[in-house]
């Protein structure tokens, strides 16, 4: 095969052709590198990268709070009745919390629907909650309101709050039921409690015994 | 950094709420369910045939329902025992009263005691299974036994049922005084809470309009025509007294009494300007409170007697206004509509309500006279207007004229339990609720 080809390297007309073809070739390649035509296709890419990167999250994060139906309402009424905090006491130093009482602290001030999203938001699966534990919440909670007779003689009154603590059997019986936080008004605290009592026997608990954290608020009137 | 730690902590949380099976639950309303009241017919004493008795536990379950706090179940629903069979025997079954949905069970004794109505009650909660109050008797005046000593004892009862449980007094047995030409001429009517035996005070054949009662329910302030000029006279209980407050030829156009001291706000015309003054019952000790060339009317006290709302048109149209006595400063309360007027003070002191002309009507709406909040309480196509606070803050009492005739209409605070308390016998209007009757 080499053999053959030797004899028209030495062809005078073929490396002509060969130096002509090259420079051809060489001279297209800049062309192209230099070229604008190129250039304007490349932003494109970038713009449709941000769309795709950034709208697809946005949709399911945002529906599931439009769906939301047994979430507190707020009412700017409350907002304003409600009495100023007492002036507070020069702060102490705050003494330093172990990770289960800061765990503790944020779990009271967070909203449940934080802590168990798919309660509130069915649409929104909890990557934390057991989705069981949610539905019941949901059921429980739909089973006291029922039970709490002669609230709205209560209703419209927002600085009214009365916590129990209540454990749950196995079976859904009521073990325990104790006044963590009175409202001041004994007649509002015994409404709520009798709403525990009347709703008993609970929904079997998914994973056995619970306990529950209660808090009665008589809500707007409005 | 500081949310990768916030997500580190909200795992742990959400993680530490699961490994616990601790849950948190926030009721944050009910559904609106009334106090269930079983409520068993009275044992009778050997006097009281069962046809009062009937009556007397008609009216009871009627009182109980115009709360719109508890109501009675119905007697077929019952497991136990239809009558209070031995009011002497406290023991009861619990079990059988809560498996029917009550929250208490109500049994009493009714008898007739040296000619006068006696009646005990006890009253349990059925669902802590344990007493609601201690049992308690109630006793009607010397007199004749009549219909009316019996529905009073009834509506009494009922009152102290709705007390035990949210510790305010229900008012079915408290009585709404207002005008009504039902006999040719305006007159003013004294009717009970729920509109029944309305009963005509006044007999002059004259205008007579804006009954105001006395703190302690025994006296009327009313504003007459009968001397010609508008007038206020003062009407008590047993007719003990029926004058004018005061002697002055200066035409006073209402009175209304302030809640703690005696004293009443006087609307009233002197040297060609309408203001308003501060009057002592017995006619002494007459102060000006407003001043100025506008017209001042309307008043009405706040709770604690230290403050006034009233309408003025100083601005240009009527509005509503509150004025400290203490500081004698006033501020514009409302400013939304052309046309504001009748405000009522509530008694829990949160509430004005008052009437708004919206296009050619009046609707009624409630004011929060602190942050000037308001919202709607009825809102009708027809008139609604002359708004009267019930004594416990509850309910409303308003005209309308919705069915034509103007009528006595009353509502609770909430919206709901909307009911006519005037059956079409001409126009009603100018409704004033009395206090408890002590």
């Amino acid at each position: 095969m080499l053999g053959t080809q030797l004899p028209l390297r030495a062809d005078p007309a073929f490396r002509r052709l060969l130096v002509w073809s090259v420079g051809v070739h060489l001279g297209l390649g800049v062309v192209l590198t230099l070229s604008p035509v190129g250039r304007a296709a490349i932003p494109a890419p970038h713009a449709v990268m941000v769309e795709l990167l950034s709208a697809p999250p946005a949709a399911p994060a945002r529906r599931p709070r439009r769906q939301v139906v047994d979430e507190p309402v707020v009412i700017p009424k409350r907002a304003k009745l409600a009495k100023p905090a007492p002036p507070k006491a020069p702060a102490k130093p705050a003494p330093s919390l172990t990770a289960q009482q800061l765990i503790a602290k944020i779990r009271d001030e967070m909203p449940a629907e934080k802590l168990e999203p798919g309660a509130a938001a069915p649409a929104a699966p909890s990557r934390f909650a057991d989705p069981r534990l949610a539905a019941y919440r949901s059921r429980v909670r739909a089973l006291l309101r029922k039970n709490w007779s002669g609230a709205r003689a209560f209703a419209g009154q927002p600085a009214l709050l009365a916590r129990f603590e209540v454990e749950i059997s196995a079976a859904g019986n009521l073990v325990a039921v104790a006044r963590s936080q009175g409202s001041g008004n004994r007649y509002y605290d015994e409404s709520a409690e009798r709403a525990i009592w009347r709703a008993e026997p609970f929904p079997a608990p998914p994973r056995g015994e619970l306990t529950l954290d209660i808090n009665f608020r008589p809500g707007a009137v409005f | 950094m500081r949310s990768w730690l916030a997500a580190l902590v909200l795992a742990m949380v959400a993680s530490s709420a699961v490994a616990q099976d601790r849950l948190r639950i926030d009721v944050d309303h009910a559904e609106g369910r009334a106090y269930q009241v079983a409520v068993q017919h009275f044992e009778r004493g050997p006097e009281v045939d069962a046809e009062f008795e009937e009556r007397f536990h008609k009216d009871l379950v009627s009182a109980l329902k115009y709360s719109g706090i508890a109501e009675a179940i119905s007697p077929e629903a019952f497991l136990g025992t239809l009558d209070t069979r031995d009011y002497e025997d406290a023991s009861f079954q619990c079990d059988e009263w809560r498996v029917i949905g009550a929250d208490a069970l109500l049994q009493g004794r009714i008898e007739l005691t040296e000619g006068r109505l006696r009646v005990r009650f006890r009253l349990f909660d059925t669902v802590r299974c344990r007493p609601l109050g201690k049992p308690h008797r109630y006793r009607s005046g010397p007199g004749e036994i009549d219909q009316r000593r019996i529905s009073y004892l009834a509506r009494r009862l009922a009152d102290e049922v709705i007390h035990r449980f949210t510790g305010r007094r229900g008012v079915s047995s408290t009585q709404i005084a207002f005008v009504s030409d039902r006999g040719g001429n305006k007159e003013v009517f004294i009717m009970e809470a729920d509109g029944s035996t309305p009963t005509r005070v006044t007999r002059n054949g004259d205008i007579n309009l804006f009954p105001s009662w006395s703190p302690d329910a025994d006296s009327l302030a009313y504003t007459s025509y009968k001397s010609g000029e508008p007038d206020v006279w003062l009407l008590s209980r047993g007719g003990r007294r029926n004058g004018p407050l005061l002697g002055s030829p200066d035409a006073k156009y209402r009175g209304v009494w302030a809640p703690l001291n005696g004293d009443l706000a006087l609307v009233m015309s002197r040297e060609g300007n309408t203001d308003i003054y501060l009057v002592g019952a017995d006619g002494r000790r007459l102060r000006r409170l407003t001043r100025g060339r506008s017209i001042e009317t309307s008043p009405s006290w706040s709770p604690d007697g230290r403050k006034l709302a009233y309408v003025s048109d100083r601005s240009g149209s009527p509005q509503i206004y509150v004025r400290d006595l203490a500081t004698e400063q006033s501020r514009r309360l409302t400013f939304e509509g052309a046309y504001n007027a009748s405000p009522a003070w509530s008694p829990t002191g949160e509430w004005i309500v008052y009437a708004a002309r919206a296009g050619s009507n009046f609707d009624l709406y409630l004011i929060d006279p602190v942050s000037g909040y308001t919202r709607p309480l009825v809102s009708h196509p027809r008139q609604d207007e002359e708004p009267a606070w019930s004594p416990d803050g509850r309910k409303v009492a308003f005209v309308s004229s919705r069915r034509g005739h103007r009528e006595i209409y009353v509502i609770d605070v909430d919206g709901r339990n909307l009911r006519r308390l005037t059956a079409n016998l001409g126009n009603s209007s100018n409704p004033a609720w009395a206090s408890w009757l002590e």
